[in-house]
């Protein structure tokens, strides 16, 4: 389903083709901003959330070092509303993967494929 | 599976004791403070810094799904770090229920018991005007 030789817009693509419910995917910096989106939806504009999402994300990492004594780090975060479900995925220190459902959506499909996708991204960022 | 006429500290307990891998349940309100709270004696938690850490995480989920617009009111969001799973689940706009899983839990039936016990709680007088 993926290739290593598929651009970011491809890979984006090809996920939301194959998640029953995907309707838009980015790849997002920790900084907020953008690095490639796939929307299946007009209009819908996303730069907020991803800013705020990369801020939930570094929120995240600060605030397991108090929950807990023993060393965790994030991996995914998962926001669930009536109407959607938006899955974000670590890939390094610097880059999430976010994918965007209907509340309908198939879920584990959704982590599934983009667990390798974030893989595959990674490996071509570094 | 849960009885729907115990008290919020014994439902807390139900619910982590019905889901394998689960080590932390609070009812708290969304300024971080708890309103009852069960946790596992052999959990690693903070309970405290778990309260206020994950009050703030759903209020960053309701500032994202504000931002996002066109995509309904927020509902549940899940933290899942390498050792954790956490999962909070609004019961009314100013009540929500968390509940903590090692990372090897059974989520789905986390999802499916903390759902339950959201709706059980939501139509109790103490949180009918939360």
């Amino acid at each position: 389903m993926f290739r290593e030789d598929m651009s970011i817009k491809e890979l984006l693509r090809t996920i939301v083709e194959n998640v029953d419910g995907a309707v838009a995917a980015g790849i997002i910096g920790m900084d907020g901003i953008s690095l490639g989106d796939y929307n299946t939806i007009e209009n819908f504009d996303t730069t907020a959330a991803d800013a705020e999402f990369a801020h939930m994300i570094r929120h995240a990492r600060k605030a397991l070092k108090f929950m807990s004594s023993v060393p965790d780090d994030v991996e995914e975060i998962i926001l669930s509303t009536d109407q959607a479900v938006i899955i974000t995925r670590v890939i390094n220190k610097d880059f999430y993967t976010s994918i965007a459902l209907r509340a309908d959506g198939n879920i584990g499909m959704a982590r599934l494929l983009q667990k390798k996708l974030a893989e595959i991204v990674n490996k071509k960022l570094s | 599976m849960l009885d729907v006429n115990a008290n919020e500290s014994e439902l807390l307990k139900q619910l982590v004791e019905q889901v394998e891998g689960a080590v932390y349940a609070s009812i708290l309100s969304n300024d971080g403070l708890p309103i009852a709270t069960y946790v596992k004696e052999v959990s690693e938690l903070n309970p405290e810094a778990s309260a206020a850490e994950l009050t703030n995480m759903v209020n960053h989920g309701l500032v994202a799904v504000e931002n996002f617009g066109q995509i309904g009111s927020f509902q549940e969001i899940m933290l899942i770090s390498k050792r954790m799973i956490h999962l909070a689940r609004l019961v009314t706009p100013r009540i929500f229920l968390i509940l903590s899983i090692t990372s090897d839990g059974n989520l789905g039936m986390a999802r499916l018991l903390q759902r339950k016990l959201a709706s059980i709680l939501k139509e109790r007088p103490l949180f009918s005007e939360s």
